[in-house]
């Protein structure tokens, strides 16, 4: 293309694409508490997410593995202007992201499940081949809907399960996105882990 | 199950992992009682526990290894469109742009219908989602209402086979506004010219109520005939006044491009027409001088955001030089600074006067933009006086806005008008913050005295404007009142971290209670209201109380304590009232005490305060101020039970006891609170008066150590902490007596000295305090009582004595400075003797008269025989 001569390329409606500065000023304007910054915000970490998930799945071999942890990592730096954000921003993200892998991940386990029971398949565990244990095999949508219930009695706790399971962050990074102790997060996880698995195992 | 039941098993939970296994059988039947349901949820929580050990430690994505559902069947399948596809009538001839989600094709009619080229704008990555979809609808809406020659016009729109939305628009071929005048070389008039068209189109725009937001150079071309189209409407933001709460109203402009980009949308305040006035500017000075309005040093966006919102744009004139600069100086240079100021009520109203001053420029007309006016005077007035002003400067602009407008300015009045309330709304809400949350956040650390303080200042000063503007309005003036609560509190809540300002504590506490008052005489059912209002007067009381001001105080908490009985009856179980309710019996309980021996029954009065918390405890175990309040009452309980009739010091150190207890959980369980720490100070001073009257001398001077050293800390950390400071002389003179006690005198000395050092510096800093004034007494008396008979502990006494007419509260001051003056007498010869008996004379006869009326040999038999014979015996000596 002549740069010389600027052919019309509307992009606004393109915005959804990652695109560093309006996620910066939309996380800073979602964590100040602005709804519309944060409904805006969300497809867009969705987005992401969800494209990286698909093109690291398509280029990992069988017997590699896809941690979460990296995906968020990376869909951060791809998508947040490292020069004007903090560590708030991080760790707000780092909320979102987790969030919004639990969407990817239920929806997924939700299809899959569909397609088994079109199959005529009526065991619905995520993957029967990892299932070394009981404990391995978790129904997502089962863990869905307990976290839900949990969310209603203590949103914390909810939110420490989201971080911890869903985006693959350590107790350390999960009470430092929180601001609460690790002490606080371990305490809750454990008490957390052992409810839901009580109510979905 | 519900949040307090959940806590409670958490709780329990957390306890039994930590002890061994084959013990939690025994430990879950004792903690929970007879509550079964409680021990089996517990109990499948811990057999879980055991087996869920490596439970969700395991991420969910490996083992989601097939792609395609995850990434969606739609995804998987759907091909990227190439050159030759059809995307409804049209052709793709080539791609001519490509973002991360699309891209842009050049196509042509397929039908053959008539040659017509076209930009199509296509969707390609991944399924829609709802939110994109509908901005995508947004932009068909708002390019489909604008059609105008100089907006690139939408021609159609709809979804691909695959279900990818896509736009048709006005194929444009030509050059950013900035290069073509570069490239032809247009004169300033040409240029102003050209500018001027762009205006229009603007102008336009806003006229349907939309405005851009993003206006730059590149979303400006301008084609081979010399016609500017304006592009990319994307993030316009539509001034719909229908829908004036629309959500668009904070969003687009965070994908602004920062060198155009007005400060109200640096700083995402509410974007107007007004902030397309400023982009505009900007574009016609880049073009006027081929720089933009700031100079940055080092081009970095903090750097650039910060002269948008703060610097000073160089006139135009000086930006460039020799007979351009010439051309600029004067009348453009004064049009584009008025388009460029920083609020955007002092730039032209519209584009359109922007533009009309522009015209008058080119045909040689006066401009109508002035230097600085009225505005500029308002504006500075707003800068300095922030929150308030701006509230109330927000208001009248909005009216001043909705004043002899035309038609299309009484839209955009209307406009403003709500916006202008949201603001308002805004400031209120940030003052609500301020207020309340931050307060809290704050209100526990140490050091935070001197910040409390200014916020109080700062708010004061608001909310008494706020006030006045808010007669008509019941919400914001329960809120005031509320309000006025915390700011007492700040001011002088007793036994909480306060500036020692009684006198302003008790005017704000009775600023809230005549705006209650006020409230509730047009709705006297209102629960708030009565909530607030007897919060007001049970702080007012309060500090009475520790005035020692107990007959009024009384009046206004048995009417507190009516409100809340009555509140609770209307909601019985309503967790806040109960703690309510708790909270005025333990109030009740402090007046009665201080009232001195009379009908009341303090002790019945704090049992009922113990019974509501305890059960309010048992609910809310982890809930920090009903901890706090229970360990007030049982400490109150404690010192109560030092005393006949009812005294019980088995009972009293019991009650000291679980104080102490609850109190070193709050101050474990809130690390960062100094309140909490001060609190176990507290409660070690309030034992060890229970321990010396129970014999334990030892550990009784243990707990006053412990409590100097924690008030040392405390108030070295936050020395302007005036209820610390008073904390730290009782607690001196706590263990002067303690030390007293063990005839450990060199000590007592030093620590009563201390207490009196003070307690001096207390009341020179507020004469009117009438509490630290008698506890300066009572720790004079203290020190001329360890002194022993030293000429320095007789002037302490005559100190603690001075009045112009005998009161019985100075009694036992009495009692010891007579007898001490009679021994000085003992010593002396001739005249100083007598002098000395003449005083002692005097003091017995003063201890004699307050006696007098109330000569019940039960009650004060022993001192007013002992006041008889000192008579007696100065007169005996005296005649010798």
């Amino acid at each position: 293309m002549n740069p010389e001569k600027n052919i019309f390329v509307p992009e606004s409606a393109l915005e959804v694409a990652p695109d560093r500065e309006p996620v910066t000023y939309l996380l800073k304007n979602a964590q100040a508490g602005d709804r519309a910054a944060l409904d805006e915000l969300l497809p867009l970490v969705y987005g992401e997410l969800r494209r990286l998930a698909a093109s690291h799945l398509a280029r990992e071999r069988a017997d590699h593995t896809l941690q979460p942890t990296a995906l968020v990592h990376e869909a951060y730096l791809r998508m947040v202007d490292q020069h004007s954000a903090d560590w708030r921003n991080r760790a707000h993200f780092f909320g979102l992201a987790a969030e919004m892998m639990r969407r990817i991940l239920v929806n997924h386990a939700v299809s899959r499940n569909a397609a088994k029971r079109g199959s005529g398949e009526t065991h619905i565990a995520l993957d029967e081949a990892n299932s070394f244990s009981k404990a391995r095999d978790v129904n997502l949508v089962r863990l869905d809907e307990a976290l839900k219930r949990l969310a209603d009695l203590d949103p914390e706790q909810a939110r420490i399960v989201e971080l911890r399971f869903f985006a693959g962050l350590s107790v350390e990074e999960a009470a430092d996105v929180m601001e609460i102790s690790d002490t606080t997060v371990k305490r809750k996880w454990r008490a957390a882990k052992a409810w839901l698995f009580s109510q979905i195992v | 199950m519900n949040t307090e039941r959940w806590q409670e098993i958490n709780r329990i939970f957390d306890a039994a992992v930590e002890i061994p296994t084959e013990e939690r059988g025994a430990f879950l039947r004792v903690i929970c009682g007879g509550d079964d349901g409680l021990r089996r949820e517990v109990e499948a929580m811990l057999v879980a526990d055991a087996d869920a050990q490596s439970f969700l430690e395991e991420s969910p994505l490996r083992a989601a290894t097939d792609v395609p559902t995850l990434i969606g069947a739609n995804d998987a399948m759907r091909r990227t469109l190439d050159v030759g596809d059809t995307v409804g009538r049209y052709r793709l001839v080539r791609e001519v742009g490509r973002g991360g989600m699309g891209a842009v094709y050049l196509a042509e009619r397929a039908d053959g219908a008539f040659s017509q080229q076209v930009a199509i704008k296509v969707i390609q990555h991944g399924t829609p989602t709802e939110f994109i979809l509908n901005r995508f609808r947004r932009e068909r809406q708002i390019l489909a209402n604008l059609r105008h020659p100089n907006i690139v016009r939408l021609l159609d729109g709809g979804a691909t086979r695959d279900d990818a939305p896509y736009l048709v628009m006005e194929y444009v071929e030509g050059q950013p506004i900035d290069i073509y005048c570069v490239t032809r070389d247009l004169s300033v008039r040409d240029r102003v010219e050209l500018f001027r068209k762009v205006c229009g189109a603007v102008q336009f725009a806003h006229q349907n109520l939309v405005v851009h937001r993003d206006l730059k150079p590149s979303n400006i071309l301008v084609t081979d005939d010399g016609t500017p189209k304006l592009l990319d409407f994307g993030i316009a933001k539509l001034l719909d006044p229908e829908n004036p709460s629309s959500k668009s109203e904070m969003t687009a402009m965070r994908a602004m491009t920062p060198e155009y980009a007005s400060p109200e949308q640096i700083s995402g305040e509410a974007i107007t027409t007004a902030s397309d006035v400023y982009s505009l500017a900007v574009i016609l000075y880049l073009l006027l001088t081929g720089r933009r309005p700031y100079r940055l040093k080092t081009g970095r966006l903090e750097e650039l955001l910060l002269a948008i919102s703060q610097g000073d744009p160089a006139p135009p004139s000086s930006a460039t030089d020799g007979a351009r600069s010439k051309i600029l100086r004067g009348d453009l240079d004064t049009v584009l600074l008025t388009a460029l100021r920083k609020e955007p009520q002092r730039r032209y109203a519209s584009v359109e006067q922007f533009s009309e001053d522009l015209r008058r420029y080119l045909v040689g007309l006066p401009i109508q933009a002035r230097t600085d006016t009225f505005f500029y005077r308002t504006g500075k007035f707003i800068r300095r006086n922030k929150i308030g002003a701006t509230a109330g400067a927000l208001l009248t602009l909005s009216v001043l806005a909705g004043t002899g407008a035309t038609a299309w300015q009484a839209r955009v009045a209307r406009l403003e008008r709500i916006r202008a309330e949201k603001r308002f709304n805004d400031v209120r809400k940030l003052a609500r913050t301020v207020m309340f949350d931050y307060q809290d956040a704050i209100a526990a650390l140490p050091g935070a005295m001197p910040a409390r303080k200014r916020l109080v200042n700062d708010s004061l000063e608001y909310l008494d404007n706020l006030a006045r503007e808010a007669a008509s309005d019941p919400d914001l003036q329960l809120e005031l009142a509320e309000a006025y609560n915390k700011v007492g509190d700040i001011q002088g809540k007793p036994y909480r971290f306060n500036l020692g300002d009684t006198k302003g504590a008790l005017a704000s506490y009775r600023k809230a209670k005549d705006l209650c008052e006020q409230l509730a005489k047009s709705n006297p059912g209102d629960a708030g209201v009565r909530r607030v209002l007897s919060i007001s007067l049970e702080n007012e009381a309060n500090v009475l109380v520790r005035q020692r001001q107990t007959t009024p105080a009384l009046v206004l908490l048995e009417r507190a304590r009516d409100i809340r009985k009555r509140l609770l009856e209307e909601a019985p179980g309503n967790t806040e009232y109960r703690r309510l309710s708790a909270s005025i019996h333990l109030s009740l309980g402090d007046c009665v005490v201080y009232s001195g021996p009379g009908p009341g029954q303090p002790l019945d009065i704090y049992y009922r305060a113990e019974e509501i918390l305890e059960s309010l405890h048992r609910t809310l175990p982890s809930d920090a101020e009903v901890t706090r309040q229970l360990a007030q009452v049982y400490q109150r309980i404690g010192n109560f039970r030092r005393y006949a009739p009812q005294k019980d010091l088995i009972q009293s150190l019991e009650f000291h006891r679980r104080s102490l207890e609850l109190r070193e959980w709050l101050a474990v369980e809130h690390p960062e609170s100094a309140q909490a720490r001060r609190d176990v100070a507290d409660e070690l001073l309030m034992r060890s008066y229970a321990l010396r009257e129970a014999s334990d001398l030892i550990s009784a001077q243990a707990d006053c150590e412990r409590a100097v050293t924690m008030f040392e800390t405390l108030t070295g950390a936050d020395p302007t902490n005036i209820e610390l400071q008073h904390d730290l002389a009782f607690a001196y003179a706590a263990l002067s007596a303690a030390c007293k006690d063990r005839n450990n005198l060199p000590s007592a000395i030093q620590a009563s000295r201390r207490s009196v050092l003070i307690l001096e510096k207390l009341v020179a800093a507020d004469p009117t305090n009438v509490e630290n004034e008698r506890d300066l007494r009572t720790g004079r008396a203290l020190l001329a009582e360890v002194l022993g008979d030293t000429p320095e502990s007789l002037d302490l006494l005559r100190q603690v004595t001075a009045s112009e007419t005998p009161e019985p509260r100075f009694a036992n001051g009495y009692q010891a400075l007579a007898g001490k003056l009679e021994r000085f007498a003992e010593k002396a010869r001739g005249e100083e003797r007598v002098r000395f008996l003449r005083e002692a004379r005097a003091n017995y006869a003063r201890l004699l008269t307050i006696l007098e009326p109330e000569k019940d040999p039960s009650k004060i038999g022993e001192l007013y025989k002992f006041a008889a014979d000192g008579l007696a015996r100065c007169d005996a000596a005296l005649v010798r």
